[in-house]
């Protein structure tokens, strides 16, 4: 079937099979590189893209589902100002990811400080659950959000304020 | 700063084909026919007919097959692989591929032995028989997946008159062996890349030789570049200890029997180096007159086993220390204080009497005690224990603290056959420039590389290079596994600063050096008692605290100390990194199940630092006595013995309700 959807900005026509997942097209039509097609059963939160600014398990979405949907890979947020509050957040934290699981925390990260730029720690573990991988102290995790979302908070307030 | 690595799932070449392999779906059997229907001039189907050179995979003394030429002998053998312009158009060619087996009976499934050696020293039967106090367990280790890594894979492609490969791959070199023996090339011709692995437990080391072998094969054939990614799970042996030890009236153990079985599926991998591995793991600290130890390593028809954690050693020192532990539960006595009694000499021995020297054992097990009031929590969870079995009616908290110390070996044995000499070459240039190179490269010692050369010759850090490069730049050093990168070649490099050192000023520059491991000696089996198999050693101390959680059944840990002997410590917040993320990964597989960022516990690590030029890796020591502390701990939660793993929540409930 024909998909047509928005991928970093770009509206393109895939044509490919319903069930095909979300995590496939990406990286064998799209050439998407900062996915890590981990398990594809949703465990280890390697493959997080934002569908409508959400964080989403791409290995769990059918393309059938994305028609006319925006999709954002790290790519691409990677060279917004919110990925930026993100890296500077989390490096204040002196909370750095491993490259292997850098993209996906920095879209679940976003996920979190887009509704709620000061969230409640339960908050922030809960949504990291989707990740599986340990290179970051539950703490330094907390820190690195909450700062992230203080840099996030501080740009909106200046931004309403011009 | 991330995001720069390309992992081979991120990697594109134009007109690339994407392959996907055809399993076997039974256990053992035989192919009687296999229909390829017409696939177009854009598919690739690579056969076992097609390889032009040898169809298998060597590594040392053993041969892996490539593709299944008539007989099945495991579940998940690959037989075919299609190559097409889509993953998808792969997978929709290969399904329309029809094979047909002849399924061999269970009751014909050849289950043999691959490896049996037994050392016996003293009259071990006799001494079991006159000595009235036997404690007898049997502790198994169960086929662990490593789940949640990078993907496994490689991409091919021709450039001129050569090959190229991008492949995963903790063993470049194996890499390009393997693909100049199966495809019949030259290996001069074959260039191999390392992409990053993350994380690293051992499963990278053969897999991707077989991919980067079909992918060339197919970039051969079609003239196109070629990428196989695959997901087959990688799993660890199944390795069980049965252990009979004889205890004198002090309650010290004077006699032991011990068998350990390795099931290493359908083909052994390394299986000398396990058995040696195994065999080390279960010798204890106590020099002993008569002891028998059998390794045997079995034939199953199950994929081919990986080499989780060091070959079988943590499951062997699981063995060692946890039954040190029912030893001492079994008097009643603390297991902390009777180690610290037994371990005090400044000369401690192995079980057959090789001397360890001067060691940190004492230190490491003074420090996590210390660090984790043990003995008062010990005493607590004892005495919940002996009121819990008294009113069996009320279970009341589920709490238990285990310990569990010893050592693991970095590198290969000295069994090991080491028919090619593993290098690593450092140049120093016109600018006072430092270039390193080996093929491991892509590890994170490169630091500890940098700042050890940097206090050798006095030059910044900044203007020191580890480099990155294809095997035809790099020397052979070796495979990326059991810490070598740490214990192995950072002397290497040493050994090669030291060299540039004594030749700086007074030799023209370039100044290059060379230097290569070689194992001094190769002692025969006949000669077990009393020696060392292996050169080097990282001791460490491990303390688990935890508590059953009475509604899931799920063990909640209240605290982790671990005391590690670093040999030398370069950096401190790196290895406390790598090994913190190493006992979590362990963890998981300890429970059986998943560990969430909110079910994370406390972990202190304290590095114990000797000030030897040549640092140690604490992780295969911290797998094993992590899980001989967390069993033990456990163990005495449930107040039942708990000497399997994994032990999942239901596991916990069968034993409450065996009480």
């Amino acid at each position: 079937m024909n998909i047509t959807c928005t991928i970093n900005g770009k509206q393109a026509v895939y044509q490919v099979s319903s069930d095909m997942p979300l995590l496939d097209l990406l990286i064998d039509n799209a050439h998407i590189t900062s996915l890590r097609p981990g398990c594809r059963k949703g465990h280890c939160g390697s493959c997080i893209v934002l569908i409508d600014d959400r964080p989403a398990l791409s290995c769990l979405v059918p393309v059938f589902d994305i028609r006319g949907r925006d999709i954002i890979t790290f790519e691409r947020f990677q060279r917004t100002r919110d990925s930026t509050d993100i890296r500077k957040g989390f490096e204040q934290a002196e909370a750095v990811p491993c490259s292997y699981c850098y993209p996906s925390k920095t879209l679940i990260t976003h996920g979190i400080i887009s509704r709620n730029v000061n969230p409640e720690p339960d908050e922030i573990l809960a949504a990291f659950a989707l990740h599986a991988c340990t290179c970051l102290e539950p703490d330094q995790v907390v820190r690195g959000v909450l700062q992230a979302g203080s840099y996030r908070g501080r740009r909106r307030k200046y931004a309403r304020s011009k | 700063m991330a995001q720069k690595s390309r992992y081979i799932s991120g990697m594109y070449r134009p007109n690339m084909l994407y392959g996907t392999i055809i399993r076997s779906p039974i256990n053992r059997g035989r192919i009687t026919s296999i229909d390829i229907p017409p696939m177009g001039d854009d598919v690739v189907v690579v056969r076992a007919s097609d390889i032009p050179g040898s169809n298998g995979l060597r590594i040392l003394k053993e041969t892996l097959p490539l593709l299944t030429g008539e007989t099945i002998h495991y579940l998940g053998q690959p037989i075919l692989a299609v190559f097409a312009p889509t993953l998808e158009d792969a997978k929709v060619h290969a399904s329309s591929v029809a094979i047909q087996f002849d399924t061999i009976p269970p009751d014909m499934e050849d289950r043999g032995i691959f490896t049996d050696r037994t050392v016996t020293h003293g009259d071990i039967d006799k001494a079991l028989m006159d000595h009235p106090r036997v404690v007898e367990r049997s502790y198994l280790t169960r086929e662990l997946e490593s789940s949640y890594t990078a993907p496994t894979g490689a991409l091919s492609y021709p450039e001129d008159d050569r090959v190229i490969i991008h492949a995963s791959t903790q063993w470049p070199f194996h890499v390009r062996d393997s693909v100049a023996e199966v495809c019949g090339l030259q290996k001069r011709r074959i260039s191999v890349y390392t992409t990053p692995y993350s994380p690293n437990y051992g499963e990278k080391l053969v897999y991707p030789s077989m991919y980067a072998c079909l992918t060339a094969l197919a970039s051969i054939k079609s003239g196109r570049p070629a990428r196989l990614i695959s997901r087959f799970p990688a799993l660890s042996p199944r390795i069980t200890v049965l252990r009979k030890t004889a205890l004198d009236e002090s309650g010290i153990p004077c006699a032991e029997d011990i068998l350990v079985t390795a099931d290493v599926g359908a083909y052994p991998l390394f299986a000398e180096e396990i058995t040696e591995h195994l065999r080390c793991g279960v010798m204890g600290y106590i020099p002993l007159d008569h002891y028998r130890i059998r390794v045997k390593t079995l034939h199953s028809p199950h994929p081919p086993r990986y080499h989780f954690d060091g070959f079988g050693y943590p499951s062997a020192l699981f063995s060692s220390e946890s039954h040190i532990s029912e030893i001492c539960y079994d008097q009643e006595v603390n297991p902390a204080q009777w180690r610290l009694n037994q371990y005090t000499s400044q000369q401690l021995h192995l079980l057959n009497g090789a001397s360890m020297g001067e060691t940190p054992l004492e230190e490491v097990i003074q420090r996590v005690v210390k660090e984790s009031a043990f003995n008062r929590k010990f005493a607590v969870c004892k005495i919940n224990q002996v009121q819990r079995s008294s009113h069996a009616s009320f279970r009341g908290y589920l709490r238990g603290i285990g310990i569990a110390s010893g050592f693991a070996p970095n590198g290969f044995s000295r069994n090991y056959p080491w028919e090619k000499l593993y290098s690593v070459q450092v140049r120093l240039d016109e600018n006072n420039r430092l270039s390193i190179h080996t093929s491991l490269c892509n590890s994170g010692a490169s630091y500890t590389w940098r700042r050890t050369s940097s206090e050798i010759l006095g030059i910044p850090e900044e203007n020191i290079e580890v480099v990155y490069g294809g095997t035809r730049e790099l020397p052979n050093s070796g495979p990326h596994i059991l810490s070598r990168d740490i214990s192995i070649i950072t002397p290497l490099i040493r050994r090669c600063c030291e060299s540039i050192k004594s030749q700086r000023f007074k030799e023209p520059l370039p100044i290059i050096v060379k230097r290569g491991f070689k194992a001094k000696s190769h002692e025969p089996i006949q000669e077990f008692h009393r020696f060392k198999p292996f050169t080097t050693a990282c001791w460490g101390a491990v303390v688990v605290e935890l508590e059953v959680d009475s509604v899931s059944f799920m063990p909640e840990f209240r605290g982790i100390w671990c005391a590690i002997d670093c040999g030398r410590l370069f950096n401190e917040e790196v290895l406390r990194n790598n090994l913190r993320t190493k006992l979590l990964k362990i963890l998981h597989l300890a429970v059986g199940g998943r560990i969430t960022p909110d079910y994370m516990p406390k972990v202190e690590i304290q590095f114990v630092d000797r000030g030897s030029s040549v640092p140690l890796s604490g992780s295969q020591v911290l797998v094993g006595l992590f899980y001989a502390a967390f069993t033990s701990a456990l163990s005495q939660a449930l107040d039942r013995s708990i000497t399997e793993l994994p032990i999942t929540p239901p596991d916990i409930l069968a034993q409450l309700e065996d009480l």
